[in-house]
């Protein structure tokens, strides 16, 4: 990459160096270098996932073409059993031994995250303590998830569909039986969060709305902007 | 539609298969967006669905991409796990499921191919590989999108145009177009970042 003296630090130089991993025309060094650095370079993320859109125009140059089944099984093989091929007993079990073994680096923090809060092993008899929640609204796209795990006391949400406004987060609130509003925080981090102090556990029937509010979430105590998603959370 | 016979013991494919609920209850005409959230919680049926609807276009990326059968099979294996592993982290892009499907499919088969012995990359092997052929993506010109890329690429010089495709679509590393072209390899990475810059200019118009 250095014998090139068009690679300098100018902004389109990045977008160019996307649009180069995008394409795919670099070597293996270099591929390696531009991933680590989508990794740690928030800014250079966008900037490949722009390029990705852009070219995604291109994608129906791909023609379908079915694989044959035992892929399938090899996947499923390799996600959900042990070395020895038992199958799995418990979510716990396939949390703990099949799953980790495949993990890679990159994944970790998501896999940490579903293994600590979404297949604890589970006491025999007692349902686990986890309540889903699906936000959405009739006048918007953005759809939200919000999982809270009672063993725990952690909460996760997921925006899961429509886009992210430049300029402004997603804020979580929790409206327990018709109280006002408390937030829960910005929608944005990977992990799952403790539950912040001052803010009761959901039960059942908990009311969860996501407002648009300026960056760092809303100014004052309760929401300023508008409710671009809602939902009630339901015990599973 | 594939084959999806991911759970190795019938009757493990649901975690929690009695659980009374609704939401998670799958008629089957889900949007992709909706399993992609569901195998982020770790549903496999969800996850199942997903591979159902999606292996034909993936495995004709990593075939297109590879142009080898056993491995665009190992590539889509990887590919899968890869998906289940970070379904998560889908959320926020803003992107299409499906394109976002597919961008991982991508980079995993040009990984492979950047990871293969420079053998296969030298000159004399690009210049018997097959041209890209340049009907399949432009019969498909329907969406907004691919108007406005290929209205873009257009405006691009022809050989230029022809380097991206390419390289999109067949995985031409920079060596391999700078032998196509017949030119030095420094001189085709101008020639394409010229011409990426050029295009996202006339993409932000």
């Amino acid at each position: 990459m250095s014998d090139d003296p068009r690679r300098t630090d100018l902004p389109e130089d990045d977008s160019a160096l996307a649009a180069e991993y995008v394409l795919g025309v670099l070597d293996a060094a270099e591929r390696a270098t531009v991933q680590q650095r989508i990794a740690r370079d928030k800014d250079f993320a966008r900037l490949v996932a722009e390029w990705e859109q852009h070219f995604a125009a291109l994608n129906d140059g791909f023609a379908e073409e079915a694989p044959p089944p035992q892929v399938a099984s090899r996947i499923g093989r390799q996600l959900f059993t042990d070395d020895d091929s038992q199958p799995a007993r418990s979510p716990g079990l396939w949390a703990s031994a099949a799953f980790w073994r495949v993990m890679t680096a990159a994944a970790l923090a998501c896999v940490v995250f579903i293994a600590a809060v979404l297949w604890q092993p589970t006491p025999t008899g007692e349902p686990p303590g986890t309540l889903v929640a699906n936000l959405s609204s009739e006048e918007t796209a953005e759809r939200f998830v919000v999982v809270y795990e009672g063993a725990t006391m952690r909460l996760r949400a997921l925006h899961v569909a429509g886009k992210p406004v430049e300029n402004m987060d997603f804020e979580l609130w929790l409206i327990a039986d018709k109280a006002d509003p408390v937030s829960v925080g910005v929608i944005g981090g990977e992990a799952a969060t403790p539950l912040p102090e001052g803010v009761g556990e959901p039960v059942d029937g908990t009311v969860f709305a996501v407002t648009l509010e300026p960056l760092g979430g809303s100014p004052i105590e309760g929401p300023t902007g508008p409710v671009v998603a809602e939902g009630t959370a339901k015990k599973i | 539609m594939c084959d999806s016979a991911l759970s190795p013991v019938a009757g493990l494919s649901y975690p929690r298969p009695n659980h009374p609920n609704s939401w998670f209850s799958m008629p089957g005409d889900e949007s992709l967006e909706e399993l992609l959230a569901q195998t982020a919680l770790g549903r496999r049926a969800a996850f199942d669905r997903l591979y159902e609807r999606t292996c034909a276009k993936l495995f004709g990326v990593a075939l297109r991409l590879l142009k080898d059968r056993a491995e665009a099979e190992d590539a889509l294996q990887e590919i899968y796990v890869r998906i289940w592993n970070r379904a998560d982290s889908y959320a926020v892009t803003g992107a299409s499921p499906m394109s976002w499907l597919i961008a991982i499919a991508r980079n995993h088969a040009i990984d492979r191919l950047r990871a293969r012995k420079p053998a296969h990359e030298g000159p004399e092997a690009a210049d018997h590989l097959p041209d890209p052929a340049p009907s399949p993506e432009q019969r498909a010109i329907a969406s907004g999108e691919s108007q406005r890329l290929a209205r873009c690429l257009g405006r691009l010089e022809a050989d230029r145009a022809q380097a991206v495709r390419g390289a999109y679509l067949e995985g031409y590393s920079y060596s391999e177009l700078a032998a196509r072209h017949a030119v030095p390899l420094n001189t085709m990475r101008t020639w394409l970042r010229r011409s990426l810059i050029k295009l996202r200019e006339c993409l932000e118009e």
